[in-house]
C-alpha cells in the first residue's frame, strides 16, 4: 500500500520539472546560477527576483550570541570585545544576538578566549528566530532532530537556563563529534546527545515532547549569499531528494510531539518545495494541527500561498521567510506549528 | 550508528566511586568544599569512564534513559563530561586514574589552587606547551615551597577568562607552567 508520503510526492512531481523561460535564463547567466532556479525566483518573487539575486552577491554581517550560560551580563561580553578591536551592535529584532561590525585581524572572532571559553558563539541572528519561536520553558522537554552543531540546542539550553530537558539527535559521527564538543565549551548541561537516525526513535518517544525543533536538512538554497557554490549545486532531483527527506523528518517529528505541544520547522533555504510545499504535508495529512502566528517582529515576509498551479491553505501565511534583499541576512523559512489536544 | 553491538553502560555513580572523586579533588585543588550533587553525575562507558554531569530534570532523564536502554540505546552523553577516569592494574590491585575536563572549572570556585595570569602569558599556553614565567607575573605568587607536582592549578586571565589546568614547577625565580588542559584545545582540534 503506498504510504501518505508517498502519494503527496506522486502528486507533486511536477514541482520539480522545469522548463526555464527565455527571461529566466537570461537572469540565469547574469548571475551564475542554474536556470530553474531563476525561474522559480521569478516565479514565487516576481518582479523582486532580480533585486534578490543581486543581493545574493553581497557580503552579510557576520554576527555573535552571547551566552548566557557562561555569562552574566552580555554588556561585560561587549566592553571585552571592544577592547580588544570588536564593534559590536545590538540585532534589534532578536535578543542576545550582536552584529560584528568591525573585526581586527587579530583575534579572529574564532579565537578570542572569550570565545574559546564559551561566552559566544558565532551565529546568524536568522537561525536563532526558531528558537525564540520555540519559545522553550525551564520545565520543558524539548527534542531537536538534526542538533549539529549545536548553536540552536545551545540557545535552547540558554531559555532553559540549562534546566528541563533537551534531547538532541543527530545522525552523523563527525557531526556529533562538533555537537558535543560545541555544547561542552558552552556550558550546556541539560542536554542528552543520542548519534541516531530519528526514525528509530519515534516508538521510543512517541506524544513525548513538549516541543520540538525541526531544523532540516536542506540545500541551503538560502545561503547564496554565503557561499557562491551552492548556485549550481542542486539539481532538480537533489531539490526533490531533499523534499522526500524533508517530510520523512516533519512527519516524525510530528509524531513526537504532545497533544498541545509545539512543533518549530525551519530551514535555510527558500525553496517553496523545501517549506511550504513541507508544511501543508502535514496540514493535509493530520486533522489536529494549526500553523500558529510567530510572535516576533523580523524583518520578513509572510509564507507562499500560491506557488505556480498550487494554491496552498490559508494558514501557511503565519510561516515566515528571510531574504537577503529584504532583511540583509541569508535566505531562512520558520514555520511554527501547534498540535492539537 | 549506535546499536547493541556497543556495549556502552551509562548508569548514575555509585556512593564509592563518588567519594574517590571528591577526595582527589579536594587533594589536588586544595579545596575546601566541592559542591557536586551525588544524583546529578553519570558515568559512561565501560574500559574507561566519563563522568557527566547533568544540570536538566532528572525525572525526565531517566524516563528518557529507560527507553533508550530498552531498545538497547546508549546517548553519547547526558549533560556535560567533568571527568575521565582510567581502570588500570598494578601489581594485583586495582588503580583509578583521574583526568579533569574543561567543565569541572565550574564547580572548582571554592579551590584555593588557582593562579592568574595576564592575556599575554595565557595566549602562549593557549598553544598547549610548557612556558616559564618570573615569579612575581602569577598571581597569588607561588613559592617555593608550593613546588609539589601532585597539585594541579586552575589557570584564569587578569579578565578573569578561565583557561585551564596546568602543574606548576618551581625553580629559582622562575616558575614554569605545564598545561595540562587549556582552551586551545578547541582550536588545536578544529572543532
Amino acid at each position: 500500500m503506498e504510504s501518505s508520503i508517498d502519494e503527496y510526492i506522486k502528486k507533486h512531481a511536477d514541482l520539480f520539472v522545469h522548463s526555464p523561460t527565455a527571461r529566466a535564463l537570461k537572469l540565469a547567466e547574469k548571475y551564475k546560477v542554474l536556470g530553474y532556479m531563476a525561474q522559480r525566483y521569478l516565479d514565487f518573487l516576481k518582479d523582486e527576483a532580480e533585486e534578490f539575486l543581486r543581493s545574493c552577491s553581497l557580503p552579510l554581517r557576520r554576527a555573535i550570541r552571547c551566552n548566557t550560560l557562561k555569562l552574566d551580563s552580555c554588556e561585560r561580553l561587549v566592553r571585552s570585545l571592544e577592547l580588544k578591536g570588536f564593534k559590536l551592535e545590538p540585532v534589534k529584532w532578536i535578543k542576545y544576538f550582536y552584529w560584528v561590525n568591525r573585526a581586527p585581524s587579530s583575534p579572529t572572532l574564532g579565537s578570542t578566549f572569550e570565545y574559546l571559553s564559551g561566552q559566544y558563539y558565532i551565529q546568524s541572528p536568522v537561525s536563532g528566530v526558531p528558537v525564540v519561536e520555540l519559545n522553550p520553558n525551564p520545565s520543558d522537554t524539548v527534542l531537536d532532530m538534526a542538533a549539529a552543531p549545536g548553536g540552536k540546542t545551545s540557545f535552547i539550553a540558554q531559555l532553559m537556563r540549562n534546566q528541563g530537558l533537551i534531547v538532541a539527535v543527530e545522525s552523523s559521527r563527525d557531526r556529533t563529534k562538533s555537537l558535543m564538543s560545541n555544547l561542552s565549551r558552552l556550558g550546556v548541561a541539560n542536554t542528552l546527545i543520542l548519534r541516531q537516525r530519528v526514525e528509530k526513535l519515534v516508538n521510543i518517544f512517541f506524544e513525548r515532547f513538549d516541543r520540538v525543533l525541526l531544523d532540516s536538512p536542506c540545500s541551503g538554497e538560502g545561503l547564496l549569499p554565503l557561499d557562491p557554490a551552492r548556485r549550481t549545486k542542486t539539481s532538480p532531483e537533489d531539490l526533490l531528494r531533499f523534499f522526500e527527506t524533508q517530510l520523512v523528518l516533519i512527519d516524525d517529528a510530528y509524531k513526537m510531539v504532545r497533544p498541545g505541544g509545539l512543533l518549530v520547522y525551519s530551514t535555510c533555504s527558500i525553496a517553496p518545495e523545501e517549506n511550504e510545499f513541507v508544511v501543508e504535508y502535514l496540514l493535509e495529512n493530520y486533522d489536529d494541527v494549526k500553523v500558529e502566528k510567530i510572535s516576533g517582529s523580523y524583518p520578513v515576509e509572510e509564507g507562499l500561498t500560491e506557488y505556480r498551479k498550487y494554491i496552498l491553505s490559508e494558514e501557511l501565511r503565519h510561516c515566515i521567510r528571510f531574504y537577503p534583499h529584504k532583511s540583509g541576512t541569508e535566505g531562512f523559512f520558520v514555520c511554527k506549528l501547534r498540535r492539537g489536544n | 550508528m549506535q546499536t547493541k553491538k556497543r556495549k556502552l553502560e551509562f548508569n548514575s555513580i555509585n556512593t564509592k566511586l563518588y567519594n574517590i572523586i571528591i577526595a582527589y579533588l579536594k587533594k589536588k585543588f586544595n579545596c575546601d568544599s566541592l559542591d557536586i550533587p551525588i544524583e546529578r553525575l553519570f558515568a559512561l562507558g565501560n574500559g574507561f569512564l566519563t563522568v557527566c554531569y547533568f544540570s536538566g530534570n532528572l525525572e525526565a532523564a531517566k524516563i528518557t534513559l529507560t527507553g533508550l536502554q530498552a531498545q538497547g540505546l546508549h546517548p553519547y552523553c547526558l549533560g556535560v563530561p567533568l571527568l575521565i577516569i582510567k581502570y588500570t592494574k598494578h601489581k594485583n590491585s586495582k588503580k583509578i586514574k583521574i583526568k579533569p575536563l574543561f567543565n569541572l572549572i565550574n564547580f572548582l570556585k571554592n579551590c584555593k589552587n588557582k593562579i592568574i595570569l595576564n592575556e599575554r602569558i595565557v595566549q602562549k599556553l593557549s598553544y598547549g606547551k610548557p612556558i616559564d614565567v618570573d615569579l612575581h607575573e602569577i598571581n597569588p605568587y607561588i613559592g617555593e615551597h608550593e613546588n609539589n607536582k601532585s597539585k594541579l592549578y586552575v589557570i584564569e586571565t587578569d579578565t578573569g577568562i578561565t583557561i585551564g589546568f596546568s602543574r606548576i614547577f618551581v625553580y629559582k625565580n622562575k616558575a614554569r607552567i605545564v598545561p595540562l588542559l587549556d582552551i586551545g584545545w578547541y582550536l588545536r582540534e578544529g572543532k
